[in-house]
């Protein structure tokens, strides 16, 4: 009988896997597709000349400058979005709960708008800043929503009262600025690839190596805390310990791929549910799900409209149907 | 017996709201980025057809007081309908996204259809509020357990994402507009004219009256649908006049002084703690509550911020925030 099981499991995991190498395989499609279209559009071979190192006189510049950090960036940001949205969602046991509604984004975009507009700082600082006041941020939702004992509803709330006044201080700095800096800054607010560098990607890809693991490795913990707190305490889990570190090393990442890109609407929000439908509660999944929704709005943005669009305007308007059909669907027992 | 008492009691709360309303009328008058003693304001109110810098101070301080304590009231107004007919007492207009409903339809009406007069800016802003209410409102309630306040406040977050992404599209490529709008978009109630405190007036007075005649049936409604049916009250069909008359009211604050957050929650709270749930005595009182809130809110704004200003959509965000923070802490799940 045990044995049949751990048959039936194993073919479950080797399914999962491969459905994450088709997500995988899609997008990479989708990355390549990204290096080949824009402005001027170059074949698949001039793309894979230029990437593998060969002189193409103008596409050289193009594609390793200007479209490579952009692909890598995307992808990378929305890898770390889907995770951190949908180990959030299931800390909470909410499809609804992601950093978006809990005001994490806000409060890495408020430091992070405190840098680059007041004391135009970039790079290191803004990461440590927005890191650290994501944190701070989270930590004092999740607090206050302990007192008196903890509902769904009350940490959204709360979530939603830190939000407004957070975003009421970026709308004052905003109001402070100087008006040539505004498009920036409304560009970064709502999420954009268009400044990015190679360098970033390389911030990004060595936190994601650092986080990953830890993740992966709480991962049992994780399935654990979604049969409650009590069922937790009853197989032996430090509830406490095992959500504190998922929670501070979501966030890191999370606040880290804001800092780059700017809070990209929604994709922590969606992430996570499609992921469900394509993999159960499957970590990796949610990532290259939100991999592919930023890779596949950024071309969107960048080609299909009349006006160059930052990614976050693309995903908030793509995200929306299903945003909302999420909060129609909930059911009470989630509530 | 306890009935008298307790009039006295709710006429003697009145009387402290009317002293500390007065007070800050006159603190509002007196500062300022530039602080006038008593017997400046009197002479600046004397002067006031002579035009010395005494009375244009004046004059511009008391516009934007009346304003201010116009616009207090008839958010809070708003809030306290809008809680009647979602039957949550954390309905307002910044919560259920109403404001950028507003906001998005404004920016649209400048950038496309070259608006400035105030009432066309009223009309675009109130075909948004009406829009995006009806929106939230109805997300809310397809489901399983109807408009649960979590979902309320989650359809609101959500809709507003998505008409800021939307409202990006539009500003994006204008500096201009970028720049319009975000001054617009912090809630300020300096800068506005005679005529637009008058039409402000106009609609929250007519709105007062016609919410304070309807008050046995918002206090029916209050009491669930099954009893106001049952009462003989039309539920749906008042529900729409409700709903109505706060969507006009907040349009109309909006398209003058930008969103202000939180007025529409705060007031009524107070009032409800203060006057207890009966609609008749809680309308008046918590616009009168909301409009001292505001009035402070601005001062305030104003004399930290020297030479400057905080607007006052800020102020109202930072107080409003902790308490919504403090009622989402001590009321139980199932009552909000």
């Amino acid at each position: 009988m045990l044995d049949l099981i751990i048959k039936k499991q194993k073919i479950e995991n080797r399914k999962a896997i491969n459905k994450n190498i088709i997500l995988l395989i899609t997008l990479f499609a989708l990355c390549f597709l990204s290096l080949m279209i824009g402005n001027t559009n170059y074949s698949a071979k001039t793309v894979i000349d230029v990437l593998l190192g060969k002189e193409v006189s103008g596409a050289g510049f193009i594609i390793n400058t200007l479209r490579l950090p952009r692909a890598i960036v995307g992808m990378l940001a929305g890898f770390a979005f889907g995770i951190s949205g949908s180990i959030f969602q299931r800390m909470l046991r909410n499809p609804l709960a992601s950093p978006d509604v809990l005001g994490v984004s806000s409060g890495s975009s408020v430091s992070a708008v405190f840098c680059i507009l007041i004391l135009r700082q970039s790079g290191a600082v803004v990461f440590i800043a927005s890191v650290l006041s994501a944190l701070a941020v989270t930590l004092v939702v999740y607090l206050l929503s302990q007192i008196k004992g903890y509902t769904i509803t009350k940490i959204v709330l709360i979530g939603i009262a830190m939000q407004a006044m957070l975003r009421s201080i970026i709308s004052y700095m905003q109001i402070k600025a100087n008006v040539n800096d505004l498009g920036a800054v409304i560009r970064w607010l709502s999420g954009d690839l268009s400044t990015v560098s190679l360098e970033d990607a390389k911030i990004l890809c060595f936190s994601l190596l650092i986080i990953l693991p830890i993740l992966l490795c709480c991962n049992n913990q994780l399935k654990i805390l979604e049969f409650g707190e009590d069922v937790a305490k009853t197989l032996g889990v430090n509830t406490v310990k095992a959500r504190l570190i998922q929670l501070i090393s979501s966030v890191m990442i999370l606040a880290i791929a804001t800092a780059i890109t700017g809070p990209i609407a929604f994709v922590s929000f969606i992430s996570g549910p499609i992921a469900n439908k394509i993999n159960f509660k499957n970590m990796i999944t949610a990532g290259l799900v939100g991999s592919i929704i930023v890779v596949a709005s950024e071309i969107i943005g960048q080609n299909f409209l009349s006006v160059k669009m930052p990614v976050g305007v693309i995903t908030g308007i793509v995200g929306t149907p299903y945003l909302i059909y999420l909060i129609v669907s909930q059911r009470r027992e989630g509530a | 017996m306890i009935n008298k008492k307790h009039t006295t009691h709710a006429i003697t709360k009145v009387m402290a709201c009317v002293v500390i309303m007065i007070v800050s009328v006159i603190m509002s008058i007196a500062f300022g980025a530039r602080e006038m003693p008593l017997d400046e304001v009197i002479k600046g109110i004397k002067q006031i057809q002579l035009g010395t810098l005494e009375s244009i101070i004046i004059k511009t301080r008391i516009e934007r007081t009346i304003f201010a304590f116009v616009a207090g009231c008839a958010l809070s107004i708003c809030g306290t309908l809008m809680q009647v007919v979602t039957r949550n007492p954390i309905a307002d207009p910044s919560i259920l996204g109403v404001n950028n409903g507003s906001a998005l339809f404004v920016v649209i009406g400048i950038a496309f259809f070259g608006i400035t007069s105030t009432s066309e800016y009223i009309f675009f802003a109130l075909f948004g509020a009406f829009a995006t209410a009806i929106l939230v409102y109805y997300i809310s309630t397809i489901g399983y357990d109807g408009a649960t306040p979590l979902k309320l406040a989650l359809s609101g977050v959500a809709l507003s994402a998505v008409l800021s992404s939307i409202l990006t599209i539009v500003i994006l490529p204008s500096q201009m507009l970028s720049d319009k709008y975000r001054f617009w978009q912090v809630g300020s109630v300096g800068g506005t004219n005679k005529e637009q405190i008058i039409i402000a007036l106009v609609v929250l007075l007519i709105i007062l009256i016609i919410s304070i005649i309807i008050s046995p049936i918002l206090n029916a409604l209050s009491m669930g649908d099954d009893i106001a049916t049952s009462l003989g009250i039309g539920v749906s069909a008042y529900r729409i006049i409700i709903s109505v008359c706060s969507v006009i009211l907040c349009g109309t604050i909006t398209a003058m002084a930008g969103p202000i957050g939180f007025i529409g929650i705060i007031a009524p709270h107070i009032a409800r703690s203060l006057f207890g749930g009966n609609y008749k005595i809680l309308i008046p009182t918590s616009a009168l509550i909301g409009g001292i809130i505001l009035l402070i809110a601005d001062t305030i704004g104003r004399v930290i911020a020297r030479p400057g200003e905080l607007e006052v959509g800020i102020v109202t965000a930072f107080i409003g925030a902790p308490i919504l923070i403090l009622m989402a802490i001590s009321t139980k799940e199932t009552s909000i």
